[in-house]
């Protein structure tokens, strides 16, 4: 049996993507979690990791050598992100708006550019008390880019584990360099026009990249559930599992409390979901 | 000398003063000993990024010696300062009001960017 | 003209909820959807598009296939693993439009393209005018988008005299955030009492707190947790944010979502349709208001 990568993700936030990366993780022998949302990694909540490693993660920013520099302005027309102005003769830089694409030190006539380090963000590790090993990427304040911070994330992905990688919520560039390697995506979701709206962007990512996934109900309501069920018999997605409303679950949630912890018969249920999706893949993968 | 005015619309000394100086729609460029008068599109507000950047550029490489805005943002205070551009404050009213306030010397000067986001 | 953004870092707290309700009180106003993303405003306020226009803001390198040599510089250079390293390909999703392959092609086969990133819808509902937009799946969120679609609402409030603007503000941290809050004469936080909730409303009210704009805070569904509940209201307290109200858990308020509907309309004696006109008229009166 190969082993999974999953990627939980969803259209809009607040669904219960990090309820169930967490609930999941904890559901199943062997697995990492990576925390890819970095602009506001809230999994640590509810793992409540003791950080053993950090790393930064950088990128490269220009620095003007300004002697050598002869004001021919080239860089500064170049950029496309307005990160180098000219005052009075001089280059000014401004890394925060910079996307590190390296044409400004290319471009120069006179190698009066040189490329520097700039820390973005960091990485954080840890093994839980749920034996679950993870990692968080975390985007500093002030950075516009998370994908840096993801890409290195993915590179700490243990080849001998199942991956669990909780995405950003959403259907931009972080949450498609959080799902583009993976095997499946799972796609959670409420009953509520909110849900089905933002489900149906989710959906229409996913089936851009091409890649399988399926369906959670968060918050479902036997009276309400029709609404999101109606879409997936349409366009023929799996409804993996619907985790009912339940005051409790909102409390546990809000104290940071994992719900099978309380409630570990859950446990089973997130089993049956993982062996479904592997089922899935091993499927596809012996028809190719 | 050569003063910038951010302005909300094309309409000459009328034009009102728009609150901000990086996607401000227009600025007034006007010369002070001529009272000549350029409404000149603000190309910068169409960046998606570092527009203060862009529009500081824009009026710099036009001799621009100062700037009369509602407010200037940090990366835009730092390449206004670094060209020598001095920055004045002027909330609301016309264009023809800035300027003149700005030649009796009512206007206070920026000494610190407004809205510093981080750091 | 007074502009108020409504923002709460952490998604599903309940800011499109509020906004909704809150448009339905203050009845003849400007609004605007900031969550360019994944706009929700809509579903609830069911605006009549009058007029749509065109974003385009992303750029993607384009390659001229008849020039190309398959040299492989352009994947040598690009820095976002955009250019596939056999058929020289772009990834539209990878690709950042920066510029670099174009200029260091040795054939000149390849060029910056302004793409169609997203639309902007002008539109009304019984409450006023709405501005609303759309951005494409996979696009850059810049806050480009965002700014537009203030932009549109500044004129449209000028155009109908209208005094208000309420926007539904981006979600996170990011640039999308700071373009809906730029320039506002007040900021409507609304969170809720959870860890991550709690921790995502620091996270966002750091971000804006040098922009020194007044700010306001409803904690949501309050009676979840009451003890992080509390927590928040001094952190309120400590960051010099007005409380104007706390609004009750209530599955009525789901209900009355779901069949697109605002509780304040539906069943004025709720308590939380109380909350709610409680909440406005703090906001009201702090705007100051003459209607």
């Amino acid at each position: 049996m190969t082993n999974l990568k999953l990627t939980v993700l969803s259209g809009k936030g607040g669904t219960g993507k990090t309820t169930v990366s967490v609930n999941m993780a904890l559901s199943l022998p062997n697995i990492q979690l990576l925390d890819a949302d970095v602009e506001e990694p809230n999994s640590q909540y509810f793992l409540h990791p003791n950080f053993d490693k950090e790393e930064n993660v950088f990128r490269k920013v220009p620095e003007i050598n300004q002697s050598k520099c002869t004001a021919c302005r080239q860089c500064v027309d170049f950029c496309e992100y307005n990160a180098l102005a000219m005052m009075i003769d001089e280059v000014l830089v401004f890394p925060e708006i910079c996307h590190s694409c390296g044409g400004c030190e290319k471009i120069c006539p006179v190698n009066a550019i040189t490329e520097v380090d700039r820390v973005l963000g960091v990485l954080k590790h840890a093994t839980t008390e749920y034996d679950v090993d993870f990692w968080q990427g975390e985007l500093n304040i002030g950075e516009e880019s998370s994908v840096p911070v993801i890409e290195a994330l993915k590179e700490k992905t243990d080849q001998q584990k199942d991956i669990i990688i909780d995405a950003q919520p959403g259907t931009t560039c972080p949450t498609i360099e959080a799902v583009v390697d993976s095997d499946y995506g799972i796609l959670v979701t409420e009953p509520t026009p909110f849900g089905l709206s933002d489900l149906k962007l989710a959906s229409e990512l996913m089936d851009e990249l091409e890649i399988p996934y399926g369906v959670i109900i968060n918050r479902a309501e036997e009276d309400s559930d029709e609404i999101i069920e109606e879409f997936c018999q349409k366009k023929g997605i799996d409804i993996l599992l619907k985790i009912p409303f339940k005051r409790e679950f909102a409390h546990l949630y809000s104290d940071g409390i994992p719900f099978v912890e309380d409630y570990p018969e859950w446990k089973d249920k997130f089993k049956t979901v993982f062996e479904q999706i592997r089922g899935v893949i091993d499927g596809k993968n012996y028809s190719n | 000398m050569k003063i910038a005015v951010t302005a909300e619309n094309d309409n000459g000394f009328a034009s009102n003063v728009n609150p901000h100086f990086g996607r401000s729609p227009y600025f007034a460029i006007v010369d002070t000993q001529t009272d000549e008068i350029d409404l000149v599109k603000n190309e910068a507000a169409r960046a998606s990024g570092g527009a203060g950047v862009s529009a500081a550029q824009l009026i710099s490489d036009r001799g621009v010696e100062a700037l009369i805005s509602g407010s200037v943002g940090p990366k835009a205070y730092t390449a206004l300062s670094r060209g020598n551009i001095e920055m004045y404050i002027k909330k609301g009213g016309t264009v023809k009001e800035a300027v003149e306030a700005f030649e009796k010397g009512s206007l206070s000067q920026l000494t610190s960017p407004n809205g510093t986001p981080r750091k | 003209m007074e502009k108020i953004t409504v923002i709460s870092g952490k998604g599903g707290t309940g800011k499109t909820t509020v906004v909704s309700n809150l448009a339905y009180l203050a009845q003849d106003l400007v609004l605007a959807d900031c969550d360019v993303d994944a706009p929700n405003l809509h579903l609830l306020l069911n605006p009549e598009v009058e007029s749509t226009s065109n974003f385009k803001s992303n750029k993607l390198a384009v390659k001229d296939e008849s020039k190309c040599t398959d040299c492989g510089v352009c994947h040598e250079v690009c820095r976002f693993n955009a250019v596939d390293p056999v058929n020289y390909e772009i990834d539209k999703y990878k690709c950042e439009g920066c510029g670099v392959c174009v200029a260091m092609c040795p054939e000149d086969a390849l060029s910056l393209k302004l793409l169609d990133t997203g639309k902007i819808y002008n539109s009304t509902t019984r409450f006023g005018p709405m501005i609303h937009a759309k951005l494409k799946i996979g696009s850059d969120n810049s806050g480009k988008l965002v700014s537009e679609v203030r932009e549109q609402a500044v004129a449209k409030a000028e155009n109908t005299n209208k005094d208000l603007i309420l926007i539904d503000g981006s979600p996170g941290i990011g640039c999308p955030v700071i373009s809906s809050i730029t320039g506002v004469d007040l900021v409507l936080f609304v969170t809720e009492p959870s860890k991550s909730g709690f921790s995502d409303l620091k996270r966002v009210a750091e971000v804006i707190k040098h922009f020194d704009i007044p700010a306001l805070a409803v904690i949501n569904k309050y009676d979840i947790n009451e003890k992080i509940s509390r927590q928040i209201e001094d952190y309120l307290k400590e960051e010099d944010i007005e409380l104007v109200g706390k609004i009750s858990y209530s599955s009525d308020v789901v209900d009355n979502l779901r069949n697109a509907q605002l509780i304040v309309e539906q069943d004025k004696d709720n308590k939380v349709s109380k909350e709610i006109q409680g909440i406005w008229n703090k906001i009201n009166k702090r705007i100051n208001k003459t209607r």
